[in-house]
């Protein structure tokens, strides 16, 4: 084997590599430290026990006028259900947004898996370990 | 730029519309071996929708194609050019025959890494590598290429459409159905009139999967879509547990012998065929 096919073969497995997983491995993985110095996916699984204890509350909340107006209109004008089944379509997930609070889960599901769908396998990734910890402590 | 170079006697034609489970992996299988079975043309299916190997499960090889030995991701990286004009017989390490006739270039997990990796190159470079490579490496060798994009818009997607401008749009019938045709013209329209694409991409074919005889939904879904796509809506496939058995087992329904089939299973395998002729006619006509 010469040189050159050495080289270009390190290459592809390089390739292969950085690329395991589905995300460039020079972007910010789940089990890489962020900023604060803990995984996202670690975070998370911290977060499950946290609401599991009661020491965090399981409802997202925001203060946000135009929002909250757009929404009012949206259930007056009955297109609230059309844009939670857009969403719910392009999340490939069943129709069945029925309250604002649906069409929200949706849409901000939507937004992150648009933005960066590594945060949403993150999570999931989370909810794992946080799961296979319970089963470890509950054995 | 790039499409105009892809040499004018090969058919191409991506599977797509922004939806997952309507049978767009299963029509793609379909309609790649009625080319190469029926109509005697070299056909190479390129996996790009999602990292499951979907196409591969269909034709019983997903245990052979688990780590291509040059994965088809790497054509949309930087890397590329110096794999392409330095590696050895680069083409075959990416490519598998099936027992059915048509070649496969198959997913791999990369693929959504330069998905990411293509939103930091500009614009007016992202979207041509694939066509590219379709131009350099397949159009000497193959009569027919066919993508299986992913159900979602991103830039993989983006990079199929513009390699491939003709459209395969299966549907599922359903109350919400027909928007996503409309959501997939508007996607089309931003395609074409948008500079750094330089493509043209069109819906080619619109035909329901899973179809019911046995509900009014399904008959009036295929009314409104003949009515809304004249010209460009094809023969509706029947659902049949045919085809779910067979993609079990590797094999499309054109590996059946007819005593192994359901009523269901031969309808379907007969729209396929017709659908497969009224492509290839569509895809001849726009050359």
């Amino acid at each position: 084997m010469s040189e050159k096919d050495t080289d270009v073969d390190a290459i592809i497995e390089q390739h292969k590599e950085d690329t395991r997983g589905g995300r460039q491995r020079t972007e910010a993985r789940g089990d890489d430290p962020g900023e604060s110095g803990v995984s996202l996916r670690d975070a998370v699984a911290e977060a499950y026990e946290e609401i599991d204890a009661g020491d965090r509350p399981e409802n997202l909340t925001l203060r946000d006028r135009n929002l909250a107006a757009l929404f009012a209109g949206l259930e007056a004008s009955g297109d609230l259900a059309s844009l939670g089944e857009q969403a719910a379509v392009a999340l490939d997930r069943d129709v069945a947004s029925e309250t604002r609070a649906d069409v929200l889960r949706l849409l901000l599901r939507y937004a992150i898996t648009d933005l960066n769908e590594g945060v949403i396998e993150d999570g999931v990734a989370g909810l794992k370990t946080y799961q296979d910890r319970k089963a470890e402590s509950e054995f | 730029m790039v499409k105009n170079e892809i040499e004018r006697n090969l058919l191409t034609a991506c599977f797509y519309v922004p939806k997952g489970g309507v049978g767009k992996t299963t029509s793609c299988g379909h309609i790649a071996v009625s080319a190469h079975t029926d109509h005697d043309l070299d056909v190479l299916l390129i996996d790009l929708a999602g990292t499951q190997n979907d196409l591969a499960t269909q034709f019983g090889i997903a245990n052979e194609v688990t780590d291509p030995d040059i994965p088809v991701s790497i054509v949309f990286s930087e890397k590329w050019e110096l794999i392409r004009d330095n590696a050895d017989d680069v083409f075959n390490r990416m490519t598998y025959e099936t027992n059915e006739g048509p070649d496969l270039i198959p997913a791999d997990p990369g693929v959504s890494a330069e998905d990411n990796n293509l939103a930091n190159v500009p614009r007016e470079n992202r979207y041509g590598r694939l066509a590219a490579f379709i131009q350099d490496e397949v159009a000497s060798q193959y009569d027919v290429v066919l993508l299986d994009l992913p159900g979602k818009e991103d830039n993989i997607t983006l990079s199929g459409l513009a390699a491939a401008e003709n459209v395969v749009a299966p549907l599922k019938p359903g109350a919400f159905e027909l928007e996503q045709l409309t959501n997939l013209e508007a996607q089309l329209e931003m395609v074409r009139s948008e500079q750094e694409f330089d493509a043209d991409p069109e819906l080619a074919l619109v035909f329901t999967s899973m179809i019911d005889g046995r509900t009014n939904l399904s008959s009036e879904f295929v009314e409104e879509l003949e009515e809304k796509y004249p010209g460009i809506a094809g023969e509706s496939v029947a659902s049949s547990a045919n085809i779910s058995n067979g993609q079990s087992t590797g094999r499309t329904l054109f590996d059946f012998a007819d005593d192994e089939l359901y009523d269901t299973g031969k309808r379907a395998r007969e729209a396929y065929r017709d659908l497969t002729t009224q492509l290839l006619d569509t895809l001849g006509d726009r050359l």
